[in-house]
């Protein structure tokens, strides 16, 4: 699954999924409740780091896209609690998840170092990868291994959220190193 | 054939000539044209159709399909939805000016555009209105 990805959206899939996931041919299987929650912890963690975008931010447009993160995944989210409390599964912890919070706190502690531009900057290019990274993991993990009809229409459903928000976060880096 | 006699076959022709000529040319100018009501879905983070072709007085809802709220922005701010809600719509009427183009002001990569009939040309309206 990760033989597509590339430059930096490699370099940040390989810190927040590899390390669980190891090589394509040793992905693990995930169960539905697995699932559900690496997805539901991919949303918060985006969540997280919006907000400290939102109080360090300096450009108005990287604000107003952290603010939109925090919108659009906290719905997922929501979404995701229903549907679990209607399919009565609760989420369960496993090693994916687990992966990506410690790359998150990792890259939240990085970011927290930084402030004004820099800070821009690295919080877009970090968008980039997380959402490439996050939507390679749907493609080539997280749908075709869910097995419930209606947790598999909700990822498919978000899918077109985070491509695009990649190129949101795509266009917004680009922007911001020209301006260099 | 007497004058007056004359005068009433002169008359009946004019009128079969102007019944043909209404038949021909339709009916009369009975102003313009009646408001039309466009729809544009917002579904899968897109505007489906993207480009209307609407006139001044025409109105266009656009629907919100998707779980996350969307607006319809145009000219930076000019006009603006605000949030439309998931499963809410949104109802502009075309202003005498015309449109534009629009885009999502929480996800700007997502654009449309609305054309006036008038602003396209022969060949772009053929294309467009089938």
């Amino acid at each position: 699954m990760f033989t597509r990805l590339t430059g930096a959206a490699l370099t940040v899939a390989a810190a927040l999924l590899l390390p669980s996931l190891g090589s394509a041919q040793e992905a693990p299987e995930l169960s539905d409740p697995e699932i559900a929650h690496v997805a539901v912890t991919a949303n918060a963690i985006d969540v997280e780091t919006a907000e400290l975008a939102t109080s360090r931010a300096a450009d108005h447009e990287v604000r107003a896209f952290a603010q939109t993160m925090i919108r659009d995944h906290t719905a997922v989210n929501e979404r995701a609690a229903k549907l679990a409390a209607k399919l009565g599964v609760t989420p369960s912890d496993n090693a994916v998840s687990q992966s990506l919070r410690t790359g998150a706190q990792t890259a939240q502690a990085d970011l927290r170092a930084l402030e004004g531009a820099a800070f821009d900057v690295a919080y877009m290019a970090r968008e980039v990868g997380y959402h490439q990274a996050v939507l390679d993991a749907l493609d080539g993990l997280l749908i075709p291994q869910t097995d419930n009809a209606e947790l598999k229409a909700l990822l498919e459903s978000v899918r077109p959220a985070i491509a695009m928000h990649l190129e949101h976060a795509e266009h917004l880096a680009a922007r911001l190193a020209a301006e260099r | 054939m007497s004058a007056r006699r004359l005068r009433g076959a002169l008359s009946r022709g004019a009128a079969v000539l102007a019944a043909v000529a209404f038949a021909a040319c339709g009916p009369m100018d009975d102003g313009p044209p009646a408001p039309v009501r466009h729809d544009v879905a917002i579904g899968s983070f897109r505007f489906e159709p993207a480009e209307v072709i609407a006139a001044p007085g025409d109105s266009i809802v656009w629907t919100n399909h998707d779980f996350f709220p969307h607006t319809v922005t145009f000219g930076n701010g000019a006009v603006d939805s605000g949030n439309i809600e998931p499963g809410a719509s949104w109802t502009w009427v075309v202003p005498a000016a015309g449109g534009g183009e629009y885009l999502c002001s929480f996800h700007p990569m997502m654009t449309g555009s609305v054309v006036g009939p008038t602003t396209l040309t022969l060949e772009e309206r053929h294309h467009a209105i089938p």
